[in-house]
């Protein structure tokens, strides 16, 4: 148990730190990747939701530490992406094809953008500037959905190749 | 069904929120600061892949130099070996902080240089980056930061014991006390842009400012040292029914390579 929590704090603090100063850094469209909520979003349905909340709150938690202005911004975040994703997955998505996948990343990436949105909104309040709705920021927005999306899909076909979680289960009646 | 799995968690959560709340307070501050200094030397070797990985990217992209280029590459990449890759890195490094001893000395400025861990923290386009010093180096809210040529980088937004944030020129939110080295040493205030470029504000129309003019700071905020360069002016917005002009100024930072910047404390007595 102890060996399985430690490698799951250093993935998580890799991940992070991938996201954080990696991924941050790179040139444009590439530096738009999520690589935390796409790991969330793979976890939720490849393990369970738990291990997704855990790590929902270890990225969180470490993506915060380097918040300068409030602690918990991440965590909340992606716990409630993480609870909308878990929600929509066993409400309506019932089936782990790739559109299911394409789908809960696009919530899951509008989600985190609008609760960004709002607070942005809330800072501009603050600070006096208006929030950025221009026609730039909409297709600034649009080509990072499609980076992510794009990278969804690929990993979904990856894990399809070698895994067979994601293929449906035929249960076949026993002839008496 | 959703309602009865998510019962288990709601003690998880609770427990969460408890966290947030007490970390807010300023409880466990020690810890953050404790796992920081774990995280940091990680986060600068990333950072520093990163822009190795970002150059090489960038160069491919201008196709007006990319034979020469090229060239150029195919050149070094024969002649060096991986040891002299990590030399040159190590001489890289040096040298900007010979510059910035360098610069030091001749402003009489005492500095703290910092590496940068992460860039564009607050997700919009190169507006913050956080540095690896804090509060417990001296560097305090509002303190000017400068690349290795002592150019304005940006504004010490907020600090913690071992990092801070340094919020970029070109961010909307980095406010700096600024003149224009024209003939009337025009004063105001120079914000950011769209992540891009500065603007001084309410210039009155009876002082000329030209194209080419250079914006320095003006001394008149406490801690910024007065003729630090910010950048020059690319462009004069005025129309006769105003009353002010505006100033677009380019910054003369390359934002897109930083790695090491420094903080100016203060001057030396």
């Amino acid at each position: 148990m102890a060996i399985k929590i430690t490698i799951n704090i250093v993935l998580i603090a890799a991940l992070v730190i991938v996201q954080l100063a990696f991924v941050g850094n790179l040139p444009y469209p590439a530096s738009s990747l999520k690589l935390v909520l796409i790991a969330l979003l793979y976890i939720l349905v490849l393990v369970s939701l738990k291990s997704s909340l855990w790590w929902a709150i270890g990225s969180g938690a470490l993506a915060d530490i380097y918040a300068m202005d409030f602690f918990g911004t991440s965590i909340l975040q992606l716990l409630v992406i993480v609870m909308i994703m878990h929600l929509l997955l066993v409400k309506y998505f019932t089936d782990r094809s790739i559109y299911t996948f394409i789908a809960l990343a696009s919530i899951a990436l509008l989600t985190q953008d609008a609760v960004r949105g709002l607070a942005g909104f809330a800072g501009g309040l603050i600070y006096g500037s208006p929030p950025d709705l221009s026609f730039e920021f909409f297709i600034y927005e649009g080509y990072a959905l499609l980076v992510n999306l794009a990278v969804v899909a690929i990993l979904f076909y990856f894990v399809n190749y070698i895994t067979v979680r994601f293929k449906p289960v035929f249960l076949i009646r026993k002839q008496k | 069904m959703f309602r009865f799995k998510l019962k288990g968690y709601y003690r998880i959560i609770a427990v969460v929120l408890l966290l947030v709340f007490l970390l807010n307070l300023g409880y466990f501050e020690s810890v953050k600061t404790f796992v920081r200094a774990g995280l940091n030397p990680a986060l600068q070797a990333v950072y520093g892949a990163s822009g190795r990985v970002r150059d090489f990217f960038s160069g491919n992209k201008d196709s007006a130099e990319l034979s020469s280029e090229n060239d150029r590459l195919k050149e070094e990449a024969s002649r060096l070996t991986a040891e002299n890759a990590r030399l040159q890195t190590l001489e890289e490094e040096n040298e900007i902080l010979r510059k910035l001893i360098d610069f030091s000395s001749k402003n009489s400025f005492v500095l703290k240089p910092a590496n940068v861990l992460i860039e564009n923290y607050s997700n919009a386009s190169y507006s913050d980056v956080i540095i690896d010093k804090g509060s417990q180096d001296g560097i305090r809210d509002g303190f000017l930061a400068v690349n290795s040529a002592g150019l304005v980088v940006g504004k010490i937004s907020n600090v913690k014991e071992n990092i801070s944030r340094v919020e970029l020129a070109t961010s909307e939110k980095c406010k700096i006390a600024a003149t224009i080295q024209n003939e009337a040493r025009t004063t105001g205030i120079t914000y950011g842009e769209l992540g891009l470029t500065v603007t001084m504000d309410f210039i009155p129309l009876t002082e000329l400012v030209e194209e080419g003019d250079l914006a320095v700071t003006s001394g008149l905020e406490p801690g910024i040292p007065r003729g630090i360069t910010i950048g020059r002016v690319v462009k004069v917005e005025k129309s006769n029914n105003d009353l002010w002009q505006k100033a677009i100024i380019e910054p003369m930072v390359n934002y897109s390579n930083l790695s090491i910047i420094s903080v100016i404390l203060g001057k030396t007595n």
